[in-house]
This record gives C-alpha cells, sequence and structure tokens, in this order.
C-alpha cells in the first residue's frame, strides 16, 4: 500500500513544532514569573508582620512594620489566598461560561451534549487562558480589597470583557485593568472602608506612597521618600502597596526571564520607563530636584508591573515593532499626565487603557512607515510623531512647574 | 536610503543528511512527463499523441512575451496527455512520453559556439533556443535578463540555497566547477560585466574548499559568504549584501545580474554543447525517506522513482506530507507521482505534524521576523475587509512568500497564507484597474 499524504500550508517546520515556543508555553512562563512576586507579596503583607508581633524584626529598610498590630494566622496566610482565590474565581467564571454556552445550550456548530466532559471543559479553559486575568487583577487591587469585590473583578474581566468580546485573542481592553479601572470607581469605598490589620502596613503610614507623593505640600526627599525609607525600600519592594506592584527588583527579574524566554519583546518597557524616567529627569531639572525624584517615578506606583506585565499584554497592543514603541511613548506621556495633574493618584492603569484604544490606529499607522528602506514621506510621518511627542512633553513640563 | 537592512532567521540546516549520501545519476527512465505549463502560463504542444521525439527536439513552446522552447529529455513515443502534480501544488497537463532507449539526439546537439568569437546576441540566443530558465526556483527565463540593453557592472552567481535540508546546489558546485566557471565566462561576455561574485553560505565548508582551490586563477571572480540565516538566498538579500545598494523592481536597475549556480551550469552546457535545459540536479530528502540523497535526474521524472532509488519510505503506515520545493515554501502534493520540472529543487517527505491552532494574540513576532519589514498581521486584517487601498499602502507586494512570519508563530497561524492570497487579489486588482486606466 503506498504511502498518505496529506495537504498542508507551507511552512512544514515551525518553530512551534519545539515545545519552548508555542502559546501555552509562553503563557506558562508568564505564570512563572508571577510566581517570586506572589510570594514576595505574601511575604511583605503577611509573614513579616505576623514574624513582627513575636520578634523585633525593625530596621533600617523596613520602617513600616509595629510589633503592636496583632496578625492571626489566617490573615498571616490572607494575601496567598487572596491571589489564588483571584486565579480559582477567573478558572471558575470561564469554566461555567464553557459548560453553559458550549455545552449546556449547544448549537449545531459546538461539540454535542453526549460528548462533553470534565476534560473537554478543563481543555477549553487551559487553551483560553483563564487564569491570567484573574491572577494578575488579584495583584493589582489593594491586598485588603474584599474577596466578593474581587469576584466582581474576575467576573468582569474574565466574562464581560472577554469571553462577550470573543474569548482568548479578541479582547479590546486589557481585561484585568478594565475590571481594575471598574472596581476602584465602584468599591473604592468598599475597600478603603475595609482595612484593619489585614493590611498591616497601611495602617502605619497611612496613605501608599503615591497618594502621598499626590498630596504633598512640598516636593521634597523628606516629604516623599523618607517616611517610607530611603529609595532602597522602593527598590526592595518594603513600602505599602498592591501585592504585584511595589518590589521593583522582582519585577526586573521578571522581565529579563520573560525576554530571555521570549514571551515579551523589550521594546514596550523600556520606551514606556524611558519616557517617563526622561520626562521627569527633564522636571527635575526645572524644578531642580533631586537625583531621587525620577527614580522615585519610575519605582513608585505599579510603573514597573504596569510596563512588563500589563502593557505588554499582547492581545490590546500594537503588532510590530515600531507601533509598539510609538504605544510605549504614548503610555508613558499620559502615565505623567494622569500623575501630575490628575485627581486620582495612579495614573499606569489609565494610560494603558486610554492608549489601547488607539492601538488599531497606531498599528495601522506604524506598518504603512515600517518599510525596508524608506523615502523622504515615511520621514515626515515620523518627524510628525516626534513633533507631537515634544509639544506634550513641552506642555508636561511647563505645567509642572513650580 | 536604506534605514532597515535585511534580516533573517538562523533555522536548523538539516542539510547534512542529503548530503551524506552523496549523488546519483538516473537518466534512463522508462516514462518522461513533461509538464505544459510553469505553473502560472500554459505552453502550447507542437507534437502529436504518436509522434516519435528526439531527445533535445522541442514539444511546447512558451508563447507570451517570455517566449521560449521546452523541450523533450529523452527520445521515444508520445504516448498521451497526463494530468500529474506539479510543483505548483495543483495538478497540471503533461506530454507522456515512453523512453525507446536508443538515445537518438537532435542534429544541433553538440554544436559548440565559436569560443573566441563569441557576441552577446549569439549567447543570448543560444540561451533562449535552450530554453533555459532560472533554475533556483522562480523560472524567469534566463535569456531575458542578459536582454538588457546597458551594459552590466557586475554578476552574481547565487549558490546560497538557504532552505533547510536542500543540498543540490552545493553538490551542483561540486561535481561541475569546471562548467561553473566557464559559464560565468560565457555570462560575464554576455552581459558585458568585468567582476564576478559567487555568493556561498559561510558553514558550507565543503563548497567554500572546492571553490578556494579552483578559482585561485581566475582574479575576476570572487566568493562572498553569506552568513548563516534564512532567507540569505533571497535576490535582494543577497544583492544587498554585496553591492550595498538597493533596488526597486529588477537587480538590473543598479548593474547586477543575479543567476542560481545551475543556471550558469546549463548556460556553460547551452553555450559549449547546444544541449537545451532537460536535465538537473534534484535533492530527495526529509525525515520520512530512508536514504536522503541528490540525484541528477532528466526534468520529467516522477518522484515516485526518485524515492524507490533512495531506499523508499521509512514507514509506509504514518501519514506524511510530500513537499515540492523546500520545506519553508514549498507545497505540497497528494501522491508521488509528483513530476521533477525546471524550477524543482528539492523533494521532501515529512511526518505528519499535528500542532495545536489558535487564534493570533498579536504578539507580534511574525512582523519582528519578517525580512521585508512588512506587518502580516495588518495585511491580513486588510485583506479580510478587502481593503486594497490599505494592502497597496502596507507593501504588501514586498511580500516574498519566505514563509517566516508562520514559521515563527506560537500560535500556528498559517499567516503566510494569507499574506500570499493577498498579495494575488491585490495583483488582480491593480491589473484590472491598470487596464480601466488604459481606456
Amino acid at each position: 500500500m503506498a504511502k498518505k499524504f496529506v495537504l498542508e500550508k507551507a511552512p512544514f517546520i515551525r518553530s512551534a513544532d519545539e515545545q519552548t515556543l508555542t502559546t501555552s508555553q509562553m503563557m506558562k512562563y508568564l505564570v512563572i514569573a508571577l510566581i517570586p512576586i506572589i510570594v514576595f507579596g505574601w511575604l511583605k503583607n503577611g509573614l513579616l508582620p505576623y514574624i513582627n508581633q513575636f520578634m523585633n524584626l525593625n530596621t533600617d529598610l523596613i520602617p513600616y512594620l509595629d510589633s503592636s498590630i496583632k496578625v492571626s494566622l489566617l490573615e498571616m496566610l490572607y494575601p496567598l489566598i487572596f491571589v489564588l482565590c483571584g486565579g480559582l474565581f477567573s478558572i471558575g467564571l470561564e469554566g461555567l461560561y464553557f459548560f453553559l454556552f458550549r455545552y449546556y445550550f449547544p448549537n449545531k456548530y459546538t461539540t454535542p451534549k453526549k460528548d462533553w466532559n470534565l476534560k473537554t471543559i478543563y481543555n477549553e479553559v487551559k487553551y483560553s487562558y483563564a487564569v491570567i486575568p484573574g491572577l494578575l487583577l488579584a495583584l493589582i487591587l489593594p491586598v485588603n480589597t474584599p474577596l466578593y469585590v474581587l469576584f466582581f473583578g474576575c467576573f468582569f474581566a474574565n466574562i464581560v470583557f472577554k469571553m462577550l468580546y470573543g474569548g482568548f485573542g479578541r479582547n479590546v481592553f486589557n481585561p484585568a485593568l478594565i475590571a481594575y479601572a471598574i472596581i476602584t470607581l465602584a468599591f473604592w469605598g468598599v475597600i478603603s472602608e475595609n482595612g484593619g490589620s489585614l493590611n498591616a502596613l497601611e495602617v502605619v503610614t497611612g496613605a501608599t506612597p503615591l497618594n502621598n507623593f499626590k498630596n504633598l505640600s512640598e516636593m521634597t526627599y523628606e516629604n516623599a521618600v523618607a517616611p517610607y525609607g530611603n529609595l532602597w525600600s522602593f527598590f526592595l519592594g518594603f513600602i505599602p502597596g498592591a501585592i504585584g506592584e511595589t518590589s521593583s527588583i522582582l519585577i526586573i527579574l521578571a522581565f529579563v526571564y520573560l525576554v530571555i524566554k521570549k514571551v515579551i519583546t523589550p521594546i514596550i518597557p523600556v520606551f514606556y520607563v524611558g519616557t517617563v524616567f526622561l520626562i521627569s529627569t527633564i522636571i527635575m531639572f526645572v524644578n531642580g530636584y533631586g537625583i531621587w525624584y525620577p527614580l522615585l517615578q519610575v519605582l513608585n506606583g505599579g510603573l514597573l508591573f504596569g510596563a512588563v506585565f500589563m502593557a505588554t499584554e499582547p492581545v490590546t497592543t500594537p503588532r510590530s515593532p515600531n507601533g509598539k514603541a510609538i504605544y510605549a511613548i504614548f503610555v508613558g506621556i499620559f502615565t505623567m499626565i494622569f500623575r501630575l495633574f490628575g485627581s486620582l493618584p495612579g495614573g499606569v492603569g489609565t494610560a494603558i487603557l486610554l492608549v489601547c484604544l488607539f492601538s488599531g490606529i497606531i498599528d495601522r499607522f506604524s506598518a504603512k512607515i515600517r518599510m525596508h528602506r524608506t523615502n523622504y514621506k515615511n520621514a515626515l510621518r515620523y518627524l510628525l510623531v516626534l513633533i507631537v511627542v515634544g509639544l506634550l512633553i513641552t506642555y508636561i513640563v511647563l505645567r509642572a512647574k513650580v | 536610503m536604506i534605514i532597515h537592512k535585511i534580516k533573517g532567521l538562523h533555522l536548523k540546516g538539516k542539510r547534512n543528511i542529503s548530503l551524506a549520501n552523496g549523488v546519483q545519476e538516473y537518466l534512463n527512465p522508462k516514462y518522461v512527463y513533461i509538464p505544459l505549463t510553469n505553473g502560472v502560463v500554459a505552453y502550447r504542444s507542437v507534437v502529436a499523441v504518436g509522434d516519435e521525439v528526439l531527445k533535445g527536439q522541442v514539444v511546447a513552446l512558451r508563447e507570451d512575451r517570455y517566449a521560449h522552447p521546452i523541450h523533450s529529455a529523452i527520445s521515444g513515443k508520445v504516448i498521451g496527455i497526463k494530468k500529474m502534480w506539479h510543483e505548483s501544488g495543483k495538478m497540471v497537463e503533461t506530454l507522456e512520453i515512453e523512453n525507446d532507449y536508443q538515445e537518438k539526439v537532435v542534429s544541433t546537439w553538440g554544436q559548440s559556439l565559436d569560443l573566441n568569437l563569441l557576441t552577446k546576441e549569439d549567447i543570448v540566443e543560444r540561451v533562449k533556443s535552450c530554453g533555459i530558465v532560472g533554475l533556483g526556483g522562480a523560472g524567469f527565463p534566463t535569456f531575458v535578463k542578459y536582454m538588457v540593453p546597458r551594459k552590466q557592472k557586475l554578476l552574481i552567481v547565487n549558490g546560497v540555497e538557504c532552505e533547510p535540508y536542500l543540498s543540490c546546489d552545493s553538490i551542483s558546485i561540486r561535481r561541475h566547477i569546471d562548467k561553473l566557471i566557464r559559464g560565468i565566462k560565457y555570462v560575464l561576455k554576455a552581459i558585458g560585466a568585468k567582476k564576478c561574485v559567487i555568493a556561498v553560505k559561510k558553514d558550507k565548508k565543503e563548497v567554500l574548499e572546492v571553490l578556494n582551490k579552483e578559482l585561485k586563477k581566475y582574479k575576476q571572480i570572487d566568493i562572498f559568504k553569506v552568513g548563516n540565516y534564512y532567507p540569505a538566498g533571497w535576490e535582494r538579500s543577497i544583492v544587498e549584501k554585496v553591492t550595498k545598494k538597493h533596488y526597486m523592481f529588477l537587480p538590473s536597475e543598479i548593474g547586477v545580474i543575479v543567476d542560481n549556480v545551475q543556471t550558469i551550469i546549463s548556460v556553460c552546457e547551452a553555450v559549449e554543447e547546444n544541449k537545451p535545459l532537460i536535465e538537473r540536479m534534484i535533492t530527495v530528502s526529509g525525515e520520512g525517506i530512508s536514504s536522503p540523497q541528490n540525484f541528477y535526474t532528466k526534468i520529467g521524472v516522477r518522484s515516485r522513482e526518485l524515492i524507490v532509488r533512495s531506499g523508499g519510505y521509512l514507514d509506509e503506515e504514518k501519514e506524511g506530507y510530500m513537499i515540492a520545493g523546500g520545506p519553508m515554501t514549498g507545497k505540497t502534493v497528494l501522491d508521488d507521482s509528483l513530476v521533477v520540472s525546471s524550477t524543482l529543487g528539492g523533494i521532501i517527505v515529512l511526518d505528519r505534524k499535528e500542532g495545536l491552532k489558535q487564534p493570533c494574540m498579536g504578539c507580534g513576532k511574525c512582523s519582528l521576523a519578517c525580512p521585508a519589514y512588512l506587518v502580516p498581521t495588518e495585511i491580513r486584517k486588510a485583506y479580510e475587509q478587502k481593503d486594497f487601498v490599505a494592502l497597496g499602502k502596507l507593501h504588501t507586494m514586498d511580500c516574498v512568500k519566505c514563509g517566516l512570519c508562520s514559521y515563527v508563530c506560537p500560535s500556528r497561524v498559517d499567516i503566510t497564507y494569507y499574506v500570499s492570497l493577498a498579495k494575488n487579489d491585490l495583483k488582480n486588482y491593480q491589473s484590472v484597474n491598470n487596464k480601466k486606466g488604459d481606456k
């Protein structure tokens, strides 16, 4: 009998033939990169306050610990439970969605009712990467958020802004960020009332550095940085804040890991952080602050977390490298605008969501100007982008001048 | 002004599995099937069923603006017109010729041109009458290249062969190095150039050794080593690497002619022996073949005969791909009656792979990998909206269908397929609109 041949489209060798370069493997790497950050969040928000009530750990590096705060065993584990719940809520909600709309109310295009079992739903959820929005949402919410609020967030992230938009690969907004925006709008009072000893840090200091930063009467090192230790505290992450966004060093390590594993390209984080650093450096020179000012802008308020895990979310960002650069520069500019002149303390999430809206336009524009050789028309288009960026930066600097 | 240098990706070469078993000659098949098309243009057959044909006799004519004849590869009898699988991925009509093993050749065979009094016109005429086309894969008629009115500065001989598995060009250089050097002389005469560069991948040590040894006494021929990446053998890439200049449509704009190694060898044979294009080197390789090797064979042989001569399939039971051409750009056919046509460089048999296909998540790896600096996802989007103006502005025509965007895709999206569909549609749209404009 002759060998049987089938038709297929070229190319017949794929980099995805090796298991390291498939989409599911990339998502696994993303979760692996989050694990140290989760563990650190637990260490900072749960374990250290718990140990601190028995022995005094107070050092210069972690000045927020206060041995008068009592932390129970459950409260010690709460940060871990919180993050875990984020992932589980997402998986559960999406599994329910698949169960209801793919199997329980089947139509002629989906798997017949008799064919489904737990394994098929497991596969659907697995290859829809349900866990990631929930995990990221739990990492950027304040740790004293009640669980039912987190559940609402996961519902918005996974069902409304992901599955109803068509599932994996078709969402318009970053699901975790849009859910974060909705929660901060709708439940901010609930979150701030629900303080207490769970978030030991915020009792001590009263406000996260970014909140503090916003309400400063005078911008000096003593006012902005000193209440939280020094810049090393910001770099290592022993400051108040959400679970994911405080430890800059771990986020940078995760960034390096993700770049080496080719999950993300370094373009967006580098241009984003670079823009923020550049603008705040100019403001530093204009207003005569010390070098701590741009460093604080970069290390503070989840900027690095947003740059590495949020702004690089592939579905909602431009595809082409130059489009990614343009996108990242504008996210940086809008982050600075929201931080300096906005009414809410954080600017990262809002800026990313805002520029995500334009990523389709940026993509088409940058695809037109991206080619092997250039002409004066393309040069003019690049020039146009540069002029817009320059004008925006000038505006920011002029308004930020004291 | 070049702002982006052409780049590529390093692929696993896998040339050695076919190089290890050497080269085999297979010149007396029982039947040959001469394709009556090159996949795009149909040829007109000039012999009838039942006619006796001689080896080298004209059996068909291409009759568009690149008119040239097609020759019979063996002497024998035309016994029918049969549909066979062709490298274009379709079934095409072929002239079935039965071998009479008499090896009767046409009377013009063996007439050498006067090598001392060669003129440009003679060589072009000879290349045309011998039906020589580019053997690298594009199949562009070679005499058209040589007919450019201006004098050219440089001849680049393309021996890069960047596709994985293929090794027929390397083997050709080693086997026919003397013919290659003489062919270069004739081509230089034809295009009026003074210098020649042979481009070879730098990891092909055995080829470089032969070239270094043989080219010592020829000052006008240089060796250019290109990096080990795909697509290093792309014409635009080689020209840019060698001359540091870029061109719009054809390399002759900047005084460069690019020819494949095997084309040059056929030109040499045409000039010296008046031998038409009826034989070529072809790689039979892949993981599904027992002993992969190269064949020097007639055009029109079925792939089945070559595969039997290279040990047959490894596993008859498994489903596989029969690929006409290289694994990056080739087309699959449904059975092993694939006909060796003049531009077919390899027959690759691979096992079927079933990876998980997922929706595009927009990671942008395809546009990072694209050697022509396109954004394939945007082209696909514009193609699905049938937005031809946008397709034009996205430089869709610059696509060379190298397959790298599909290669790097972690979700196994067949993005190359969509881009090539978009390119075809845009071509049709532009030609229709141009005709409207003429009226």
